[in-house]
């Protein structure tokens, strides 16, 4: 079943954490079973993609969906692979997302920026923030938000959760 | 030997030459997967149902994710129009790719519809990508001289094989074989063939 919008799990949160969200990001992605990761860059992540790239190989590709083609092309050869884009990059990443990869149930966990949230309020960012958990409701098994305080142990699992199940598992990250 | 190419002996001849040289071929949507699935269906091939004009770049993911890797894509200009940057990956990368290109100029599973625009000159073209080389074969026979010349060499290399849309060719029906199917078994097929006691 796949999650619409509204179904978006949130993970279950440790008071009193003082790592930062891209510390919890890179360490819980390190300590999972993903082991190599496609995209095109955005400045939303970019101090996770920077973090990252020192953990496993970080590959940039031209267009988010020739990253999700690529991707699903390291997961045919064995491998657990994560995709990186801006939100606004599910456009052009769709048909790869619904045709390819849901179709072919093929694993992902999918790394989105999620531009025109939070404290970010310009009108070419907020028309697509205000539509990204619409977006991704529509192939992601389950979308996951962190922050702060988010448990790392619950997020590797969950995170792992998607190469068990042949699921998509998209992972939203706000701007600060 | 002096036939033009068709859809149907490219479809056969790519297949049978990618199992033979060892390497997964990734197949683009439209006619091609049909003619494939009907005259040399491997378990070494991965088509792609969906996912329009990606062929190159998921061949790109599963040669470079890992040392030694080697593939073969077919797909109709249509598809490698919209691939285009995929393509241009592959050969700016120098990645273990041939990639074989069906031309007839028309988008035929569409409805026969004119590709807007076509490459000026395919040598300077894949030159200018960072392929090694490009061939281009009109006839049976030279496509199976390409071939030869290309056995056992590695990639990035185009063969641009021009064709023509046949009206009086009806296409292969729509395969019964699930997407899922396909990857599973591409993945177990090309995951034994790695195996030491097989390989050798």
């Amino acid at each position: 079943m796949r999650a619409t919008g509204d179904q978006s799990a949130l993970i279950p949160t440790q008071t009193g954490s003082r790592l930062g969200v891209c510390d919890v990001l890179v360490r819980a992605l390190s300590k999972s079973v993903v082991d190599i990761a496609y995209g095109v860059p955005d400045s939303v992540l970019v101090s996770v993609l920077d973090a990252l790239a020192s953990q496993m190989p970080t590959i940039i590709l031209p267009r988010e969906d020739l990253a999700v083609a690529a991707a699903l092309g390291a997961y045919l050869r064995g491998h657990r692979p994560l995709v990186f884009m801006k939100n606004a990059g599910l456009g052009n990443a769709l048909d790869a997302l619904l045709s390819l990869a849901m179709a072919s149930r093929m694993p992902l966990v999918v790394l989105i920026g999620w531009a025109g949230s939070g404290p970010d309020t310009l009108p070419h960012h907020t028309v697509w923030g205000d539509r990204t958990r619409a977006a991704l409701g529509l192939f992601s098994d389950e979308i996951l938000s962190i922050d702060e305080s988010t448990e790392e142990s619950h997020f590797v699992k969950r995170i792992n959760r998607a190469f068990e199940q042949n699921a998509i598992t998209s992972i939203l990250v706000m701007p600060t | 030997m002096n036939r033009r190419l068709t859809r149907g002996f490219i479809a056969e001849t790519v297949s049978r030459w990618s199992a033979t040289e060892k390497r997964a071929l990734f197949v683009g949507n439209g006619y091609l997967i049909r003619e494939i699935i009907q005259r040399a269906d491997s378990a070494g091939n991965f088509y792609l149902f969906g996912g329009m004009g990606l062929a190159s770049a998921m061949a790109a993911g599963y040669v470079s994710c890992r040392v030694g890797g080697k593939a073969s894509v077919l797909e109709g200009d249509g598809n490698f129009l919209m691939g285009l940057s995929g393509a241009l990956y592959c050969g700016s990368n120098g990645l273990d790719v041939i990639h074989y290109v069906y031309a007839n100029g028309v988008y035929e599973s569409s409805g026969g519809q004119i590709i807007p625009c076509t490459p000026q000159s395919i040598d300077l073209m894949v030159r200018g990508m960072g392929y090694q080389c490009a061939y281009e074969a009109r006839t049976e026979a030279e496509l199976s001289t390409v071939l030869s010349d290309c056995r056992g060499r590695l990639g990035p290399i185009l063969v641009w094989m021009t064709g023509a849309a046949d009206a009086n060719v009806s296409p292969r029906p729509r395969p019964s074989i699930d997407m899922r199917d396909v990857t599973f078994r591409f993945q177990s097929f090309w995951a034994a063939s790695a195996r030491p006691d097989i390989e050798g």
